[in-house]
């Protein structure tokens, strides 16, 4: 498969993104909404990180302005964005347009409306292949049939003339992945590629994400509200609440240490197939919190159930578990220490 | 466990207090206008039949302060009552098309299937008629009393205001919280109208207004033809109408019923403005 | 057990079809089960096998084309309109969307005291009463929520109302259409719970739909899977997972995703996609995608077998646990 290599820095060594400080707001007519604050976290090449998080969390918002994808009226954007070496949030439109789509690419949770209905899938493949591999239509197209194939699309060939409505939702999202991936992106962004697909799609679009991710060497970030999902295909979890990143560690590490309250909870209220029929479901108690108010202390205080008056007054760094430099949590009352 | 208080504070209607000082101007116009017509009779205007020899063509002064036309007549006055044959027509026209097409498009929408289908294809049809000139044939052979103009005219804004309200109520009559009302055993007509009309009214009132600008103007032209009001009634129409022979002579009986009416409508289409605006706003995206 | 084991619910091979234009979707396509008073029966599948247009055919939003419907005893298709709207009030349903279940333009007490005024029920007083203590018991404080509108509530807090509305005239059938499906995880676990609470408080009978099998099998005694307008397999909750008979419900129990990183990922049994339900496979219709297909599967539509009691299969080659 003929590839261009398209001129670049590269650091030296395995890392390929780096969050500094990042914080986004946006002007709403409610006032000032924080959808991120303060995020900061690094990536390796050919990694997954999983982002964890309920509506609210931030998670989307991250993933958007990570890739640079938001409106610039009402929005301000600080900290840094750093993918492979190159701070992103100061990068020229030009410059990002360049990036889009052969370095870092982004599927979305709705298949259709990320799709052009009007216009071939075969087509759309190979918009992106021509745009930043200057390839031919003709290899181009040859070049969409072969993607289409890798993402398991039957009779490939036939498909690539089909429109997007003709075809079912695990189908719209392989073409997604496919075009996503047609430049051979060093970071792949999926935001909660498998909700709204039937379970037993969902299963074989995480199996081809992962089936690509690995031959190609890609690095990805997996984000969703579905801890089952992120908790068998990554290899690092970052938990956010409130526009927070509140735990960070490797995955099992994560699974078999929480410390973070709300991550502790969030694993007790879903439901379990091997609980028996009636099981009382542990709850969050409150809701999910309102944005467009910066609180004082943590952000899960209202909701905690060790909350300490130090919850409430002042917010929780994060900080390392003991001497696990992977494992970072913000709490104050941490679980597993002694009362 | 109780819940905590909604989410959403009352900040929402803090921000929509401000409806804009032009928006109440606009109200305020428009009501100035209303009342002056309608008390016309019991406020001390001229008789705006009363023919003043002595000032024929006079310009603004004490006596007649907006001046006299061709015919001694006080411009005041007389638009003052012509305002009647506008506000009537307008709003008489638009109130049968709102009843009629209105209630034809919420049914329509809430029925869906072959009620819709028969009654959309008949008012599509009606749609299709070029309005004006079936208006002018109407009243060119049937007479032009304000009466008989303020029906034609009625029933020429039927097919139009029923397609907007069908689409309007069809995007809230396909939602679950109408289907909720069935399975609690709410009737048809309690569904119309506790459920969808109040959903649909915002829709409705904003482009009745624009609706009432539209026939005012229509007025206006069937003037032009003859085929208003006869004269000595006045109407802004009319006058505008009777203007043209003297336009040398007298500006003013252009320059002021135009500005009435220029005034009139600027107001009626602010006003539908900021309230399809601050309406549409209320529905809340969660 | 007494006289209490009537069934509330009798679905006899109801059809629900669709038409649009020329094509003729066959929705639901032969479904027939039963609720006993007071279980909760779970029914369970992906999008479009009628798990949801049963729904609608139970409580007559979309009446069945054929088939029959009894609830307490009653054919409701035989019933006249008034009747009808009369025998709805004892079936109530949930759905999916919380934001579209409410009327934007009315307050919360208005939506919940609808029924009342309706059907006329008690004094003035009495009305707003009663309002207020179901609010309460679906953890909405009348106080500060009582008069406000829809949209200044959360998801949950919207399905709560359409709970509380839902439950005024006090019906004893319940049908919850994917009620927690667009709800975040937490505020999920706080819905369920409620339901629970308020099943035994009101002695409510329920049907759940969800396409989630865990969340089913947490609030359900039994279950019926469903795939393309059918029903594959009916069985006790627990059953049902420790030994799935049919091989779709086989599938889905694989396909689940456990939130633990030492649970192995499980083999994908199943093969593509969901076929067209306008164009559905001959005979089993879930032939061209199961891993044991054979001839006959082709040739014969499979009936709903008792193969244990309780514990009924549609499949002419069921698994063997």
């Amino acid at each position: 498969m003929a590839e261009r290599e398209l001129q670049f820095p590269s650091p030296a060594r395995g890392e390929l993104l780096r969050v500094e400080d990042l914080n986004t707001a946006f002007e709403t007519p409610r006032g000032l909404v924080h959808a991120v604050n303060n995020v900061s976290f690094s990536l390796e090449r050919s990694k997954t990180l999983g982002i964890v998080g309920e509506s609210g969390s931030g998670k989307t918002v991250l993933s958007r302005s990570i890739m640079g994808l938001l409106p610039s009226a009402g929005v301000s954007n600080s900290g840094k964005v750093l993918f492979e070496g190159k701070d992103l949030l100061s990068a020229s439109p030009s410059e990002m347009r360049d990036i889009w789509g052969a370095r870092m690419s982004l599927i979305f949770q709705d298949p259709m409306t990320a799709l052009n209905p009007c216009t071939r899938i075969g087509k759309q493949i190979a918009e992106s292949l021509r745009l930043h591999l200057k390839l031919s239509a003709k290899e181009a197209n040859l070049h969409s049939i072969e993607l289409l194939r890798q993402v398991g699309i039957p009779s490939p060939g036939e498909r690539a003339e089909a429109y997007p409505t003709q075809l079912s939702g695990g189908m719209r999202q392989r073409v997604v992945i496919a075009i996503a991936i047609a430049c051979a992106p060093r970071l792949l962004l999926a935001d909660e590629p498998t909700t709204g697909l039937d379970v037993t799609v969902q299963a074989q679009i995480l199996d081809l994400l992962d089936e690509l991710r690995s031959e190609r060497e890609m690095a990805m970030i997996l984000i969703s509200h579905d801890l089952g999902v992120v908790a068998t295909r990554t290899d690092e979890i970052a938990v956010m609440y409130a526009g927070r990143i509140v735990e960070k560690a490797p995955t099992k590490r994560l699974f078999a240490n929480m410390r973070m309250p709300y991550t502790e909870a969030l694993l007790q209220s879903t439901p379990k197939i091997e609980n028996p029929s009636h099981t009382r479901l542990q709850t969050i108690p409150g809701n999910p919190p309102d944005l467009s108010k910066i609180s004082e202390g943590c952000s899960f205080a209202p909701r905690c159930a060790y909350v300490t008056e130090q919850c409430r007054t002042q917010t929780p760094p994060l900080r390392q578990n003991g001497t696990d430099s992977t494992h970072h949590f913000a709490c104050w009352n941490p679980l597993g220490t002694e009362a | 466990m109780t819940e905590a208080s909604p989410i959403v504070a009352s900040s929402e209607q803090e921000s929509s207090k401000t409806m804009g000082i032009l928006f109440w101007l606009a109200v305020g116009w428009i009501g100035l206008t209303v009342s002056l017509a309608v008390f016309a009779n019991l406020l001390p205007f001229q008789d705006p039949n009363y023919q003043n020899f002595e000032a024929i063509n006079a310009g603004p002064g004490m006596a007649h302060w907006l001046g006299c036309d061709d015919l001694g007549r006080d411009i005041l006055s007389r638009i003052v009552f012509g305002s009647r044959v506008s506000l009537i027509a307008g709003f008489g026209a638009i109130a049968i098309g709102v009843v009629v097409g209105g209630s034809l498009g919420m049914i329509a929408a809430y029925r869906r299937g072959l009620v819709d289908t028969l009654v959309s294809a008949a008012l599509y049809v009606m749609l299709a008629f070029p309005g004006l000139v079936f208006v002018i044939a109407i009243v060119a052979f049937w007479g032009h009393e304000l009466w008989k103009i303020t029906l034609v005219l009625g029933i020429a804004s039927i097919p139009i205001l029923f397609r907007v309200v069908r689409a309007s109520t069809l995007s809230f009559a396909t939602r679950d919280f109408v289907v909720a009302a069935q399975t609690i055993g709410a009737s048809d007509r309690r569904i119309i109208f506790k459920e969808l009309l109040p959903n649909v009214f915002p829709v409705m009132v904003s482009f009745s207004l624009i609706g009432v600008a539209t026939v005012i103007i229509t007025e206006g032209a069937l003037s032009f033809l003859g085929l208003s009001v006869e004269a000595p009634m006045p109407s802004w129409g009319n006058m505008l109408n009777e203007s043209r022979t003297y336009l040398d002579q007298n500006p003013w009986l252009v320059l002021f019923p135009a500005l009435a009416m220029f005034l009139f409508l600027l107001a009626i289409n602010l006003v539908a403005d900021r309230l399809r605006q601050r309406l549409d706003v209320t529905e809340g995206k969660l | 057990m007494g006289p209490k084991m009537e069934n509330l619910l009798e679905v006899k091979a109801i059809e629900v079809n669709f038409t649009k234009g020329r094509e003729t979707l066959q929705a639901v396509a032969g479904v027939s089960f039963h609720v006993v008073e007071g279980e909760t029966l779970g029914l369970v599948g992906e999008s479009g096998c009628g798990k949801s247009t049963t729904g609608r055919a139970i409580v007559q939003v979309n009446p069945a084309s054929s088939g029959s419907v009894l609830f307490q005893g009653q054919d409701l298709a035989k019933l006249s309109r008034s009747e009808l709207r009369k025998a709805r009030l004892g079936m109530q349903m949930i759905f999916q969307d919380p934001i579209s279940s409410l009327n934007p333009r009315r307050r919360v007490r208005d939506i919940v005291r609808e029924p009342l005024d309706i059907w006329e029920i008690g004094t003035e007083h009495e009305r707003q009463t009663k309002v207020d203590q179901m609010l309460r018991d679906v953890g909405i404080d009348p106080e500060t929520s009582g008069d406000r509108y829809p949209r200044e509530f959360s998801g949950g807090q919207c399905q709560r109302i359409s709970i509380a509305r839902a439950l005024i005239m006090e019906p004893k059938l319940l049908i919850c259409d994917e009620m927690v499906s667009a709800l975040d995880v937490s505020v999920q676990a706080q819905i369920l719970n409620l339901l629970e609470d308020l099943k035994e408080r009101y002695g409510l009978t329920l049907v759940f739909i969800a396409h989630d099998l865990a969340v089913v099998k947490n609030v359900s005694d039994r279950v019926a899977v469903m795939y393309l307008g059918r029903i594959c397999e009916t069985a006790p909750s627990e059953d049902l997972y420790r030994s799935p008979r049919h091989p779709y419900t086989a599938a889905l129990l694989n396909s689940i995703v456990e939130p633990d990183p030492e649970s192995p990922i499980a083999a994908v049994t199943v093969i593509g996609e969901p076929p067209s339900p306008i164009n559905p496979p001959s005979g089993c219709r879930f032939r061209t995608r199961c891993p044991i297909a054979q001839d006959r599967c082709a040739q014969e539509s499979p009936e709903l077998r008792e193969t244990s009691p309780g514990h009924a299969v549609a499949c002419h080659f069921p698994l063997n646990n």
